[in-house]
């Protein structure tokens, strides 16, 4: 587990992160959200044992980040956002470079750099000097280095920007089968990159959290209740009459639609699964077809830009 | 140390930098050596060694420049300080992977002894002397360049700006011969590294000689620790 408190960063005497403070569960993919030169880069980097933090602390498994930075350095893995690479290397020469560096045994490497090049696809490059490769498989590689050895923490500095969507993906299928056996980080300013991977996400501006937490929140309403729309084929007076029997925490609104066409119904109710599979199940009883469930949640953009834009 | 030790090698042995410092230090000197073996006639190498040192003045640069430099340019500065390894192992490695270089040149060098012997009866004290004098000036000089490699991110400034400060340590001590500076004269005499190497070829082996080129190695390795400890740190 990764605890974050108070972290403080001045550079030249202007605070580029100021007490920042948040937690990370064993297997947690955090997303670290927030525009350009919010402080993200400087918050991992910190955490990478990078650079020094003016004051705060962090602790990795009990582990100090400022008084234990060699044994912490030892369970991380980094990725900064211009991947770090020796361009003279073959990829597999880096590759037991690094294993090396980071301290893997010795008759661990091979396996360990062999698994890590099947783990990224990079098994066609594997003999190929990085200075010709690819910008995707550069990054991949520069993955691959973090991902070694299995670090408990993994920081990602805006791991998938600028590769196309087939190698986006690809680059989120490693992260997420990395995240089985280390806490992961990363930082982007990609939506859609959370959605896809975050259990949980920090906001982050001008150097503070904006805001965080699970991510499930954000299919709530601003009341905390759950809002739905049905398209449901059948009578409109039997959706009424089975809509009514449920308790007054229920609100619903039929929209007026015409003959023949399926009827759409918005549902509000206190935000529960076992509220919505009864409700459903109710409906399916009384031969109502359900043909879409769409959640009406605040959109996530919506709301990560609403946060943006407030002071 | 080890493990950046065998990096910073691999690299130099990769790249063209040890294939052509190497031959290019061993033809020129061996010219300048075979030159004034063949008009002076003396089985000396006193003049080879001062030839090296000035050799050196300009080739050290090269071994030295792109020790960290390149990692600055390319944030692989950045994966060395998120792995376990201290500021002082990763420059140690740096260091010693150029002293080996240097160690290599100077053992390519001992070549010059086979035409002093074969045709001569040569005093070897001033040579034994000399080639200590040549390695310590020699680890002196890589000090130097890793110091400057340390400020700056291009490898042409880090070449240049070395060879500047070791220049300017050579001759320092010719500043004495303008007049109005006698009064100062000895203490650039002392600092100037072409006076020490003078003692060493002469056969002499001058402790404070050794203790100074030890402290400037020192220094200049101080200062490429503090460079990066506040890089890191600051």
């Amino acid at each position: 587990m990764l605890s974050v408190k108070n972290l403080t960063k001045n550079i030249d005497g202007k605070p580029i992160v100021e007490e920042i403070s948040f937690d990370l569960e064993d297997g947690e993919i955090l997303g670290f959200v927030g525009p350009n030169g919010a402080g993200k880069t400087t918050t991992l980097r910190m955490l990478a044992c990078c650079t020094a933090p003016n004051s705060g602390t962090a602790a990795l498994n009990g582990l100090d980040l400022v008084n234990d930075d060699l044994e912490i350095r030892k369970r991380i893995g980094y990725l900064p956002e211009v991947p770090p690479l020796y361009e003279y290397m073959k990829v597999r020469t880096y590759l037991t470079t690094i294993a090396r560096l980071k301290g893997i045994p010795k008759n661990k490497q091979i396996m360990e750099v062999d698994r890590t090049i099947e783990r990224c696809y990079i098994g066609d490059m594997a003999k190929r000097e990085i200075g010709k490769l690819s910008k995707g498989y550069r990054q991949r590689v520069g993955l691959a280095q973090a991902i070694l050895g299995d670090p408990e923490l993994l920081l990602l500095d805006e791991p998938t920007s600028s590769l196309d969507p087939g190698q986006i993906s690809e680059m989120r299928d490693i992260i997420r089968e990395a995240s089985g056996k280390s806490m992961v980080i990363f930082s982007t300013h990609i939506l859609q990159e959370i959605q896809h991977l975050c259990d949980r996400i920090v906001l982050i501006k001008n150097g503070k959290v904006r805001y965080q937490g699970r991510l499930d929140r954000y299919n709530l309403t601003d009341d905390g209740r759950r809002s739905l729309m049905l398209k449901l084929k059948g009578k409109t007076q039997t959706i009424e009459s089975v809509l009514s029997t449920r308790s007054s925490d229920l609100n619903f609104e039929i929209k007026p639609v015409k003959n023949g066409e399926p009827v759409k119904v918005s549902l509000h109710f206190p935000d529960s699964d076992d509220t919505q599979s009864e409700i459903l199940k109710e409906l399916l009883h009384a031969n109502i077809r359900v043909l879409e469930v769409t959640p009406l949640a605040k959109d996530l953009e919506q709301t990560i830009l609403q946060f943006m834009r407030s002071e | 140390m080890l493990n950046i030790y065998r990096k910073e090698l691999f690299n130099y042995f990769w790249s063209p930098i040890a294939y052509i410092v190497i031959p290019v230090f061993l033809f020129i000197s061996g010219y300048f050596f075979s030159f004034s073996l063949y008009y002076l006639k003396v089985a000396t190498m006193s003049n080879a060694f001062h030839n090296m040192a000035i050799l050196l003045l300009l080739l050290v640069p090269v071994i030295t420049m792109r020790l960290l430099s390149e990692e600055q340019k390319s944030g692989t500065l950045e994966l060395l300080f998120s792995m376990p390894v201290s500021i002082g192992n990763m420059l140690l490695g740096k260091f010693l992977s150029a002293v080996t270089l240097l160690g290599i040149m100077l053992l390519g060098s001992l070549i010059f002894l086979v035409p002093l012997i074969t045709f001569g009866d040569p005093d070897f004290g001033p040579i034994w002397t000399g080639y200590l004098g040549i390695f310590l000036i020699g680890t002196c000089y890589i000090s130097a360049g890793l110091f400057v490699s340390s400020l700056t991110e291009n490898q042409i400034v880090a070449a240049l700006g070395t060879t500047a400060i070791l220049i300017l340590l050579w001759f320092i001590r010719y500043i004495g011969s303008f007049e109005a500076l006698q009064f100062i004269n000895l203490p650039f005499e002392f600092i100037s590294i072409s006076t020490h190497q003078g003692d060493f070829v002469r056969g002499l082996i001058n402790f404070s000689s050794i203790v100074y080129l030890l402290t400037l190695t020192g220094l200049f390795y101080g200062l490429a620790w503090l460079r990066l400890h506040i890089r890191r740190y600051g």
